[in-house]
């Protein structure tokens, strides 16, 4: 067909008008790309210097839309271009799925590295291929979930190529694509922060009884006697000592002595409010803290707790059991102290009271103890 | 005369009915260039008012594309109130009809056959 046409117009004799052949020169030209052909016109405006000029109009029309076409593709070529760079350097890993077949449909660089897969193999993945098998249907839930745009943070174990598995915040928002919808998920691996937050709470932790330790004590005060200011409530404390706790330990030997009060620490936390804060004061002395809580209810919550000592039997191994007792001193804040040392001195003290009163009974410190212990 | 002027293309005076006519010369072929001449020609004898314009295009041979953008662009409509284009022979006929049609001039802007009918038209747009 185009050689037809270009034997045609290559032979301009065959027709009988020579403009009409110029004429036709110009259209074949167009019709093969070159559309910068234009015709002649002569001086006395005839018909075919009409059509001639009409040609050469749509010749220049053409041209123009075709240059601005293919600038507008090269700018949009361009800013793909920039706005890949950009997704690639972005050092959370994007991934975007669709939401019907849960299919991924694109991927940065930085998730490509997290997860070990090149991007053709990502591709072909699912959502679910990323999540270590028993977190699918959590995965799913906050799939669901973030889906509706609420704009929370999941953060949800992420399994790579190779099976490991880390830790990821991800941030996931709904968005449609060419009248798809995709859910686009921003994945920011926390390896680093949960080992230092790991860190942090076996810190934290006294590592015998796994109960929060004597510094964690004095911090989680600090916060909640903060607290007693801001909301204009008190805060109890219990100081535990067990009783004769030497004398198990010299009968029945330290390792004993550790199982009682890791024992211990297991039933204290079973008696403890889920706001109630128990902590390893040092040796076999315990605090709980009471937030929120007046006198009476501290002393009735610190009966409850020595009661239920007492009456539970410890195992000591080889089938044996022992009974143990607690001594409870109480005091709360801001009523029987002003500051958070007064507050522990002041259950300190009622503590030694209830020691010196003949110890398995619980104290509630009132002042004249303290004149008591200043004179001593 | 003040209210007369040439451009390489054209030549144009202000009427005393306030329409400004532009005639082509005979074969002119318009650039760019030329239809910048021809603007600058008019704003000489325009006296700051908007006119209307009746341009006769019998007599051009072809009109560049950059020039009928410009002609269709803001700058004339801010300087003139309307086009009355003139057309006779198939050239003019088909260079008025792809201004109007692909240009879309922000002036407004009619083909005519008649001189008479031009500048009947022309007279609603005196301002």
């Amino acid at each position: 067909m185009a050689e037809g046409l270009s034997r045609v117009s290559q032979t301009p004799s065959n027709h009988e008008d020579p403009r009409l052949a110029e004429l036709l020169e110009v259209i074949f030209k167009f019709a093969a790309g070159d559309l910068t052909a234009r015709g002649t016109l002569s001086d006395d405006d005839s018909a075919l210097d009409g059509v001639m000029a009409g040609i050469n109009i749509l010749g220049e029309e053409l041209e123009a839309q075709v240059a601005a076409n293919r600038q507008a593709q090269q700018a949009l070529a361009e800013s793909e271009n920039q706005l890949r760079t950009v997704f690639n350097a972005v050092q959370d890993g994007i991934l975007v799925a669709d939401v019907e077949t849960k299919r991924f449909r694109m991927a940065n660089a930085s998730i490509c590295r997290l997860l070990g897969y090149r991007l053709d193999e990502l591709i072909d993945l699912t959502v679910e291929d990323i999540h270590p098998e028993e977190s699918r249907p959590d995965v799913a839930r906050q799939f669901e979930r973030q889906l509706k745009g609420d704009g929370s943070l999941a953060t949800l174990p992420v399994k790579r190529k190779d099976g490991t598995v880390f830790y990821a915040d991800v941030n996931a928002a709904p968005v449609t694509l060419g009248g798809r919808l995709y859910l686009i998920g921003v994945f920011r691996d926390i390896t680093e922060r949960k080992r230092a937050e790991q860190a942090e709470e076996l810190a934290s932790r006294d590592g015998l009884t796994a109960l929060y330790n004597h510094r964690t004590f004095h911090l989680l005060l600090e916060d909640e006697i903060a607290r007693t200011h801001r909301f204009k409530h008190s805060v109890s404390v219990l100081m535990l000592d067990i009783d004769h706790f030497k004398r198990v330990n010299d009968t029945y030997g330290h390792q004993t002595g550790d199982v009682i009060l890791k024992d211990l620490s297991s039933l204290l936390m079973k008696q403890a409010r889920t706001v109630d804060r128990v902590c390893r004061y040092g040796g076999e002395e315990f605090t709980v803290i009471l937030p929120e809580t007046e006198t009476p209810a501290a002393m009735q919550i610190a009966e409850r707790l020595r009661t239920e000592v007492e009456r539970q039997p410890f195992d000591i191994g080889s089938g044996k059991t022992i009974n143990i007792a607690v001594s409870i001193g109480v005091a709360t804040y801001p009523q029987q102290a002003n500051s958070l040392e007064g507050l522990v001195k002041a259950t300190d003290i009622a503590l030694y009271a209830a020691k010196q009163g003949g110890r398995n009974r619980v104290i509630c410190y009132e002042a004249k103890m303290a004149r008591k212990d200043l004179s001593a | 005369m003040a209210n007369e002027q040439t451009s390489r293309v054209a030549k144009l005076w202000l009427g005393d009915d306030g329409i400004v006519r532009i005639i082509h010369v005979p074969h002119a072929e318009v650039t760019l260039e030329d239809a910048k001449e021809t603007m600058a020609a008019y704003l000489k004898i325009y006296e700051g008012k908007r006119r209307p314009l009746l341009i006769d295009t019998q007599t051009l041979k072809s009109l560049a594309r950059e020039a009928r953008h410009y002609y269709a662009g803001e700058e004339a409509a801010r300087v003139a109130s309307a086009a009355a284009i003139i057309v006779g022979t198939p050239v003019s006929k088909v260079l008025g009809n792809f201004y109007l049609g692909l240009s879309n001039p922000q002036l407004p802007s009619q083909l005519f056959s008649s001189e008479d009918a031009a500048l009947a038209w022309l007279k609603g747009y005196r301002e």
